[in-house]
């Protein structure tokens, strides 16, 4: 090693050159480390050896890159944080630089708008050529300043936020929010909207408390109102008052229950019409359960319930009348047993059956009858209560059902009452036609519990009652029902007999006393059933009238003695006529006198030789009628006898309108001559009536000397009956003319 | 308060940059401790100039200060980051 002046100048050198070095690092560390350099004169060289600044500052500087260390894990930390929270975000999010690249994006950015790239990959990419928009909303945004706009891209719908970020300039983010469920409930709600104004069937919006807070167009058309006059108040002001308190609160409870009510309601429309409403009501709950509105929907059913009454009445009723048919009847029969079973109430059933009804229809036709059926259905509404049923059950049959009755014989009274009304002559084009009913009456429980029993046993007890001659009314009892199957084995019997003409007519003599003689000879019918027997003309010939079987049977009856007559006339029997009788059914046939006088044509017998007999009921039912038909056969001839004259009302002034020839006196008022003064009286009556109208009287059912003196003292000249003759068949009956004469007492009484 | 352990370093008379450097030279030996929490250090200075530099300093270490004027001489307390 050197030592030497050269050796220590350099090291001296050296040292000045370390110091320095040493003063220039620590003044650019402490620089650095942000305060001012050392100072020379503060510090001297040796200090600033032992102080070791370098030393210091270094260690500091390992604290300071470790804090800085830690710091840059600490920001990275905080970036992915961040990072994880955009991506969680339910917004797609962009931050853009100043040259429209990418800054920052989020998942959901990647996924609507830039392909499904990575974010990653995204950042640093030009917006334009990533998004697949091509940035033209951003750019769009920014050159008009908007801060917020609405975008539709592929069928969903956005809306995006501009917003600058104040720390840094340049960059800008955009927040973009799908909006498509919200335009689709929008859509939805305008539609809804669309629907609510223009449906046909009116709707009504009310809150929890009922208050209306809309119509719609139908609504106001239906009820007539305006919508401001119904918004704000309850569907109160539209009630009818036609339905109870109790209609209101079973259909809260109701809804109440079931959140839903359908009914049919009849609300009040503004000008206060009722109109009938089918209506549903739901309740709408919000999140919690709670009702939040009512909604209604209603549609107007006039036009339906109009048809539907109409058609209802149209089942229900006899169009003629207006009373209620036998299909509503049979409803309120059962209604009324259901209530008198359970309150132990009485009620009567009055089965009405107009008698000579049917002549009427079928010889003046069905205007006319339809015209009494009108009039007698007015005649039984007017004798009954409200609240009783009068009803039609067809053809002439009413029915009445007397409710909460107090005994039979309120039942009886009003049957009276029924006969009485019917009795009065019905005018029809100035026409009085007599017409009279029949009434059976039953009463529950005692004569039927159920209504076909009822129905059917007053029908019988009716059927009683035309048996006993009509006009009047019979109480059902249980053995009218046997009659009742007689009456119908009888019907049947007859319908048989007819088309076999399984009949047989007798003949018995008419005598004149003063030739004493037969110079007539009526025509009896007789009916024997096949392992029977004989039945009376009494029991079968209503039945045939009532059945109409008395129109062939009494044409059959007329060629028969026509065609009897006109062979023993041949065979030189001298008589003057054959007597038939006829019924008022044959009568108002409108063929009966054509057919007649075709027989008579047919026989080639002079109408001279023919004699009706007819009751006076017969005449009374329609004098004009029976005055063309008679005079229509009397231009031919025909002789008219009234039957069983005395029994009946006729009134002379009618008789007198009559081509009538002969009165026979019917053999009620013969039987008790001459020991009962009245019949005494009222047959001479007769004899000189007939004599003072110039006909002829004939007594029926003469049986003794002392009959025959007293009708011949009192000028009778024809007589009939037992004293000469019963019917007899014809064969006998020409035995007995062959005896030529008749027993006949000598003209004055020889006791 | 009580348990904290208060390491006072009075540097009166001393001016900067000789303040900053006791300073960290006493930060170099505590580091540790005051990182920990449980240590502060009190620098007592009547340089004004010592305010700006020493604070500045210690901030970019990861320590936190706050300064207080008692009496005409600052109080410089160093404490771990919150």
């Amino acid at each position: 090693m050197h030592t030497g002046p050269a050796a220590t100048v350099d090291i001296a050198h050296r040292h000045h050159e370390a110091i320095r070095y040493i003063r220039a690092k620590v003044d650019q560390l402490l620089a650095l480390m942000g305060t001012l350099p050392l100072r020379a004169e503060e510090l001297d060289d040796d200090t600033l050896i032992e102080l070791d600044p370098i030393g210091i500052v270094a260690d500091s500087f390992a604290q300071v890159l470790a804090n800085l260390g830690a710091t840059n894990r600490e920001l990275l930390v905080a970036r992915d944080e961040i990072r994880t929270i955009l991506d969680a975000m339910g917004a797609a999010v962009v931050v853009l630089n100043a040259d429209f690249t990418i800054d920052e994006c989020n998942r959901l950015a990647c996924e609507w708008f830039l392909h499904g790239t990575e974010p990653a990959t995204a950042r640093g990419q030009p917006l334009a050529s990533t998004c697949v928009c091509g940035a033209g909303i951003e750019r769009g945004m920014l050159a008009h300043g908007q801060r917020d706009t609405d975008f539709a891209l592929d069928g969903r719908h956005f809306h995006a936020v501009r917003s600058e970020l104040p720390g840094a300039p340049g960059k800008t983010v955009f927040l973009y929010f799908d909006i498509t469920r919200q335009k689709q409930s929008e859509a939805q709600l305008r539609l809804y909207a669309q629907v609510f104004r223009n449906t046909a069937e009116g709707l009504v919006i009310t809150d929890a408390e009922q208050r209306i807070l809309e119509v719609n167009d139908a609504f106001c058309r239906i009820l007539g109102y305006r919508p401001e006059e119904l918004r704000g108040q309850t569907p109160r002001k539209v009630r009818s008052g036609l339905h109870d308190d109790a209609f209101y609160a079973d259909m809260w409870r109701q809804i109440r229950e079931t959140d839903h009510w359908q009914g049919e309601i009849i609300d009040r429309a503004r000008d206060g019409r009722t109109v009938p409403l089918l209506e549903t009501i739901s309740a709408v709950r919000d999140a919690d359960g709670a009702v939040s509105h009512y909604i209604s929907l209603v549609s107007d059913i006039s036009h339906l319930k109009e048809t539907q009454s109409r058609l209802d009445y149209l089942a229900h009723h006899d169009l003629l009348t207006g009373l209620p048919n036998r299909l509503l009847f049979n409803d309120r029969l059962e209604h009324v047993i259901e209530r008198a079973a359970r309150d132990r109430t009485l009620f009567a059933v009055l089965y009405i059956d107009l008698d000579r009804f049917k002549t009427i229809n079928d010889s003046l036709g069905h205007h006319i009858g339809d015209q009494v059926l009108i009039q007698a259905a007015l005649r039984l509404r007017q004798l009954v209560r409200r609240s009783d049923t009068v009803a039609r059950l067809g053809g002439d049959e009413f029915v009445l059902l007397l409710e909460d009755l107090a005994g039979v014989e309120e039942a009886a009274q009003l049957a009276d009452k029924v006969i009485d009304a019917l009795r009065v002559p019905f005018t029809v084009n100035d026409v009085a036609l007599h017409v009279g009913c029949s009434v059976g009456i039953t009463v529950y429980p005692e004569d039927g519990r159920d209504a076909v029993s009822l129905l059917k046993n007053a029908d019988a007890a009716m059927y009683k009652v035309k048996e006993l001659g009509r006009d009047g009314y019979f109480k059902y009892s249980e053995d009218l029902s046997s009659a009742v199957l007689a009456k119908l084995n009888l019907e049947n019997a007859l319908r048989v007999a007819v088309n076999r003409q399984q009949f047989a007519l007798h003949y018995q003599p008419i005598v004149d006393l003063d030739r004493g003689r037969a110079v007539a000879v009526e025509a009896l019918i007789r009916w024997s059933v096949p392992d029977q027997g004989a039945v009376a003309p009494e029991q079968f010939i209503p039945v045939a009238e009532e059945t109409r079987l008395i129109v062939p049977l009494g044409r059959w009856v007329a060629r028969t003695a026509i065609e009897q007559f006109r062979q023993w006339q041949q065979a030189g029997m001298a008589l003057d006529y054959v007597s038939i009788n006829v019924s008022a059914a044959q009568v108002f046939h409108r063929d009966f006198a054509a057919d007649l006088i075709a027989v008579l044509d047919d026989c080639r017998l002079d109408g001279r030789h023919l004699q009706l007999e007819l009751t006076e009921q017969v005449l009374m039912y329609d004098i004009k009628v029976c005055q063309r038909v008679l005079l229509q056969l009397r231009a031919r001839g025909v002789r008219v006898a009234i039957d069983d004259f005395g029994t009946g009302y006729s009134s002379l002034a009618y008789l007198k309108q009559l081509p009538i020839d002969k009165l026979k006196i019917d053999r009620s008022f013969v039987r008790d001559i001459p020991g009962d003064p009245n019949d005494c009286a009222i047959a001479a009556a007769v004899i000189g009536l007939a004599r003072t109208l110039d006909l002829e009287a004939v007594a029926e059912g003469v049986e003794t000397v002392d009959q025959e003196r007293f009708l011949r003292a009192v000028g009778g000249r024809m007589v009939q009956g037992y004293r000469y003759a019963p019917p007899l068949e014809a064969s006998a009956f020409v035995e007995f003319m062959a005896a030529r004469s008749v027993g006949v007492a000598d003209s004055h009484p020889s006791r | 308060m009580t348990d904290k352990n208060v390491i006072q370093l009075d540097i009166r008379g001393q001016i900067c940059p000789s303040c900053l450097l006791l300073t960290l030279k006493e930060l170099n030996a505590r580091g540790e401790a005051v990182r920990r929490g449980g240590t502060e250090i009190v620098v007592l200075t009547d340089d004004r100039q010592a305010l700006g530099t020493i604070p500045g300093a210690v901030d970019k270490m990861g320590y936190q200060t706050d300064v207080s004027r008692e009496d005409g001489l600052y109080r410089i307390r160093i404490c771990h980051q919150k």
